[in-house]
């Protein structure tokens, strides 16, 4: 189809729920009162490591207003997504300075707030461990020792008796004997920071556990299946029972996704006696009692032929996941599986641990592993250029993973199908976007350097093999559409995106196809996540399957009605038509509840269209070899298996420029370039690019949270935990979107929402590797960071800009 | 700000409608009241419970607090309750009190965001007393002086040595500030202010500085203040006597720059080293100085 054909897809749509946001009209669940609500506080940890001999909350129950306190006795349960090792009020031990170990119910905020503080809590000191290296060792004090009675979903493997909460794999060719054939051979450690989110809205949840058993919910998470499976899981309460509610949601970036506090809520609402109860985060309670985003360390060797093809790669990633490692086991799997990024590579070896430690725990994040795998490889590129005087973008051209070639296969085993994307067009359309053959105008002052930078990625969502959606179409009696789908809608675009895709189907206006803001399990039909930018693809594939069986059902009426058969039919501007005969037509208003005829009598009734997607194409990854599992092929596909169902290629370049008096960095132009195989919406597409480009550099230059001695999270707060502001936005971003469309897309769409900030964040050092050739491997990029880089590397850059700022000082001497 | 609190403690809130009334209550309740301002600070502080008290005395109700006045000759007289914003707004349109007070302009438009500047304070931001806090700077190198009267009489204090501390000064209990004086800055000086964030909204390091007559040896004056590098805000007197020796001005820069590096007890936190502190103190106090003195800044 060409672009002209469409009427709704490719215009810049606003998302209706903006309307709401910028008049502060629309409602979360922060905003959120029940009549008889009662109001939760946590107490927390004051020990990194500690047996709870007592807690003693006596003194709380006085303060007027408090009904009740619970504490770790009352909920002995554990929760989690893969590998279930939280608790919900810490049992029997603290594991973090900001574990919850009570919780104290009262009628007002203020009675809770005080009553936390008269709650004593007796410790029994335990040894701490707070960096992955030495928790690794034999004699390291253990976080979970009975990590083998914890339920561990089957991708997954923790090594009982250690701290390791899970373990992967990959060797591809001869792994880490290639190395034999490398001419060039670099060895780098690389660092990455814990992270917060940094989403507007905190955690919050309102539960109302009634006398029937019926649980109902409130609550600021991603998407409402995956909380309510998790948590009947882990409660034993019939999943039906469950009603999860999702209203607005102030952001997620991946820290809403999997099961919130709601387990907690829920039982706190049936012990305070069946009474709503809700419990909101202060920014310093997430930051330092809720997930957050996990470091990590890596050791990586990677190996050139003389010619600049790669022909090992090593790489071992220690993700520190804090005391909870829950979801953090899959994001550093997939930094471990996707370890090989956009190259083609004979010989692999890559190893990824998810290792506790006495720290605030961590969960998944936009990205979910790429970022984090590309910091290093995207890194290791520009430094082998350096070595090998090759050009970035040569270097990267010539080891592409090359799309329908099955010689050419990523890490896991499975060569990328021939629509993936235009790889090679990606990066040549970023390159020619920075003008990557042109030196950059240099500034004045001489100890400032401009320099370009490039980087690319690829990013697929990192759902389990058998994550399936569902979507229904329904029609109200003028004809318009409701869309029912548990999509979230926490300021991605995603389910606008979903809605013109459908009015694109039905050749409806936009305005005929309604979406939703209040998300719930009670009537959106199942989707199992909203995450690792999957929705428009899979739900979007879902929603088109579901237009097609409201069509025949329409058809069918209208066959019986018109007296053609029903694959003469089509459907255009709200009417059924008779092909190449347009007078004969009835319009849908007339069979959307069934044709009456002119005596009275009905045929058909409500049309509902449903529509399902199924990858098929996804296994589980050895986990020995993490080499795709083959597939099944009575299900008509071949073999192996992929790990997800579409890759998204980007490529981010940059003008960066240098103080290399100060180490200041600051990004002067960037590039945004995507292979996204249909551009829906390109004023959200937009949004996510530029949006992204900041988390980006957020992340590069400044986001980073400080531990203080006793493992407790320093800096809880926006003023001393730095996110990117508007006077850090480059005013120079140049975006552009490529169209290859991937044959099962919705329109060819695919995902890519999460790709945007990956290669941002080597983009920037590699342009200062470039410039200065000083390789920085630690983020963020600090301005002292960078500074001392810079000293250690090349102290006669330094010397030589403070020697032109000594002649530059003096030439004032008149 | 770490605490889990969205309460404030409890206190008794009152907001006079006169100095009189306001000086009485202090009189009357001594350290169990604490001034209000803006507030900014004072929420905060009750917020992560470091303060306590009984009564909170909001001083925004005296109107003869909520004032801007220059005076030609004597200097730029500043309300206790004027916000920030309001002195910015005076300043922009009176163009040549501006220029005299450059560097009072430019730290007032770096510090937070401009919706807290609705409601901070100057004399708020200087009597906190944190140390990365932007009004100190500039207030030092104004020589400015706080007009702080009591039930049992009136004083003009220096800024300089005002602070010992966070939400710990020189003041009694019962005195209020009731304005600022940012003095006559000398005849042809320049000034400016720098604003060094790394990582934090805060400063690292901010410098201020005045520079007139720089290649006049017998006319010279120099001066130099820090804040966000040092525990207090600090102004460099012994690196500003090295401008009066008759050398080059930039071969001064020089030596104040050590003066500077060797006698300034310097902060370190997970920010930035007191090593690279020190190091850039000097880089951008040479920056600043040589630049005010080609009129460059
Ligand atoms: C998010 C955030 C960002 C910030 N960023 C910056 C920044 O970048 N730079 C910066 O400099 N500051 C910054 N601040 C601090 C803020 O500017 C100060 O808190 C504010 O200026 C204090 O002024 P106020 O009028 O609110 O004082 P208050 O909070 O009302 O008072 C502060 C202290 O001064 C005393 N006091 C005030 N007025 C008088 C008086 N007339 N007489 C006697 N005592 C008095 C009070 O008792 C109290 O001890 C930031 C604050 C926040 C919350």
């Amino acid at each position: 189809m060409s672009k002209q054909a469409f009427k709704v897809l490719g215009k810049p749509v606003p998302p209706p729920d903006s309307y709401e946001k910028v008049t502060g009209t629309a409602p979360y669940t922060f905003d959120m009162e029940l009549p008889g609500m009662l109001y939760a506080k946590l107490v927390t940890s004051t020990e990194p490591h500690a047996r709870i001999k007592s807690i003693d909350y006596s003194k709380a129950l006085q303060v007027p207003g408090v009904r009740i306190v619970a504490t770790g006795k009352d909920f002995p349960v554990r929760i989690g997504i893969y590998v279930g090792d939280r608790d919900m009020l810490a049992i029997e031990k603290a594991l973090w300075v900001g574990h919850p170990v009570a919780a104290v119910v009262a009628e007002s905020i203020k009675a809770a707030e005080k009553a936390i503080d008269l709650v004593e809590v007796e410790y029994d000191p335990l040894p701490a461990v707070f960096d992955v290296e030495e928790a690794l060792k034999p004699d390291a004090p253990l976080l979970h020792p009975d990590i083998a009675n914890y339920k561990i979903s089957p991708a997954f493997k923790p090594v009982p008796g250690t701290n390791i909460a899970n373990q992967f794999r990959m060797i591809k060719g001869e792994g880490e004997a290639g190395f034999d054939k490398a001419d060039l051979v670099i060895e780098k450690t690389f660092k990455m920071p814990f992270l917060h989110h940094a989403y507007m809205e905190t955690w919050n949840t309102i539960a109302h556990y009634k006398v029937t058993g019926d649980i109902e919910i409130w609550t600021s998470s991603q998407s409402p299946y995956a909380p309510r499976y998790l948590m009947a899981m882990s409660l034993g309460v019939p999943v039906g029972k469950i009603k999860m509610r999702i209203p607005y949601v102030g952001g997620g970036f991946g820290g809403k996704a999997g099961v919130l506090i709601e387990p907690l809520v829920a039982m706190l609402s049936k012990k305070a006696g069946y009474k709503p109860v809700k419990l909101v985060m202060s920014r310093a309670e997430q930051m330092r009692s809720m997930p957050v985003i996990a470091g990590y360390k890596a050791y990586a060797k990677i190996g050139f032929s003389k010619d600049g093809k790669i022909v090992a790669y090593k790489v071992r990633f220690l993700f520190d996941t804090g005391a909870f490692a829950d979801y953090t086991v899959n994001v550093a799997r997939t930094a471990g599986y996707a370890c090989t990024g956009v190259y083609d590579m004979p010989n692999v070896y890559c190893e990824s641990l998810a290792i506790y430690t006495n720290k605030v725990p961590t969960t998944a994040i936009r990205g979910f592993g790429y970022p984090e795998n590309h910091w290093v490889l995207e890194r290791l590129m520009d430094m082998a250029a350096r070595e090998l005087r090759m050009d970035p973008v040569k270097i990267r051209s010539i080891n592409l993973l090359r799309p329908g070639d099955p010689t050419s296969t990523t890490g896991y085993g499975s060569p990328l199908r021939a629509d993936a994307g235009d790889i090679q067009g990606v990066l040549k359309t970023s390159a020619e976007l920075i003008e990557w053959d042109k030196e950059p105008e240099q500034p004045k002052e001489p100890w400032k350097i401009r320099a370009k930078g490039i980087a690319m990625s690829l990013k697929g969502p990192s759902q389990p093999p058998n994550a399936v959606d569902a979507a229904i179409v329904k029609f109200n009696e003028d004809a318009s559409v409701d869309i029912l789908v548990a999509t979230g809608n926490y300021g991605q675009g995603t389910v606008n995106a979903l809605r013109m895709i459908v009015a694109e189907a039905f050749d409806l206006p936009l305005d005929k196809v309604h979406i939703t803001w209040m998300n719930s399990t009670e009537w959106m039909p199942y989707t199992w996540q909203t995450v690792g930018s999957r929705s428009t693809f899979t739900v979007g594939q879902a929603l088109l399957r579901a237009v097609e069986d409201a069509k025949r059902q329409i058809f069918d009426i209208a066959s019986t009605v018109l007296k053609v058969p029903a694959d003469q039919l089509e459907l255009a501007d709200g009417k059924v038509y008779v092909k190449g005969e347009p007078w004969m037509s009835i319009p849908l208003t007339e069979i959307v509840n069934g044709y009456t005829f002119p005596n009275g009598q009905v045929l058909g009734g409500p049309i509902i269209g449903r529509g399902i997607h199924s990858p098929g194409i996804l296994s589980y990854l050895d986990p020995d070899t993490g080499q795709a599992l083959p597939i099944n092929p009575e299900t008509g596909h071949s073999e192996p298996g992929h790990a997800t169902v579409f890759y998204t290629f980007g490529s981010t370049a940059v003008e960066v420029e240098l103080d290399l008096l100060t180490g200041d960095i600051k990004v002067l132009k960037a590039t945004q370039v995507y292979d996204i195989g249909r551009l829906i919406n390109p004023l959200t597409a937009k949004g996510q690019a530029i949006g992204g480009l900041i988390m980006g550099m957020s992340r590069a230059l400044y986001e980073e949270l400080i531990f203080d001695d006793s493992g407790g999270v320093a800096n809880p707060n926006f003023s001393f935990y730095y996110v990117a502001r508007a006077k850090d936005i480059p005013d120079d971003i140049r975006i552009k979107f490529l169209e290859t469309p991937q044959a099962d897309g919705p329109f060819g769409a695919r995902g890519f929402s999460e790709n945007v900030m990956i290669a941002v964040i080597p983009a920037i050092a590699n342009a200062i590797e470039r410039a200065t050739g000083v390789s920085i491997t630690e983020l963020p990029m600090t301005h002292e960071r960078v500074w001392r880089a810079i000293k250690e590397q090349r102290p006669d850059l330094i010397e030589k800009a403070l020697k032109a700022f000594q002649e530059w000082k003096n030439a004032s001497q008149g | 700000m770490s605490a889990p609190y969205f309460t404030l403690p409890e206190f008794k809130y009152v907001k006079p409608s006169s100095l009189e009334e306001a000086l009485e209550i202090l009189e009357e309740h001594g350290e169990e009241a604490k001034i209000m301002n803006g507030g900014i600070g004072v929420v905060a502080f009750l917020k992560e419970r470091l303060m306590e008290a009984e009564y909170i005395v909001d001083i925004k109700g005296i109107p003869e607090l909520k004032k801007i006045e220059y005076i030609p000759g004597k200097g730029l007289y500043v309300g206790a309750t004027t916000t920030v914003n309001e002195l910015i707004e005076f300043l922009d349109k009176s163009p040549e009190v501006r220029e005299k007070y450059r560097a009072l302009y430019e730290a007032s438009t770096h510090l937070a965001d401009a919706i807290l500047r609705n409601r901070a304070t100057i004399v708020g931001d200087i009597l906190e007393g944190l140390p990365y806090m932007d009004a100190p700077g500039p207030a030092l190198i104004f020589e400015a002086e706080m007009h702080a009267v009591s039930k049992s009489g009136e004083r003009w204090l220096p800024v300089d040595g005002i602070v010992m501390g966070p939400m710990m000064t020189q003041l009694q209990p019962n005195e209020i500030v009731t304005e600022i004086l940012f003095k006559e800055p000398p005849e042809g000086a320049r000034s400016g202010y720098v604003k060094f964030a790394s990582r934090t909204e805060y400063g690292i390091v901010n410098v201020a500085a005045l520079v007139a007559h720089p290649n006049d040896p017998g006319k010279r004056v120099v001066k130099i203040a820090f804040t966000g590098a040092t525990p207090l805000p600090y102004r460099a007197r012994e690196a500003e006597e090295v401008f009066k020796k008759p050398e080059p001005f930039g071969k001064l820069v020089e030596e104040a720059v050590r003066v500077i590096q060797d006698s300034v007890e310097v902060l370190e936190d997970p920010y930035a080293s007191a090593d690279f502190r020190k190091y850039l103190m000097g880089i951008l106090t040479t920056q600043l100085l040589v630049k005010l003195a080609r009129g460059e800044w």
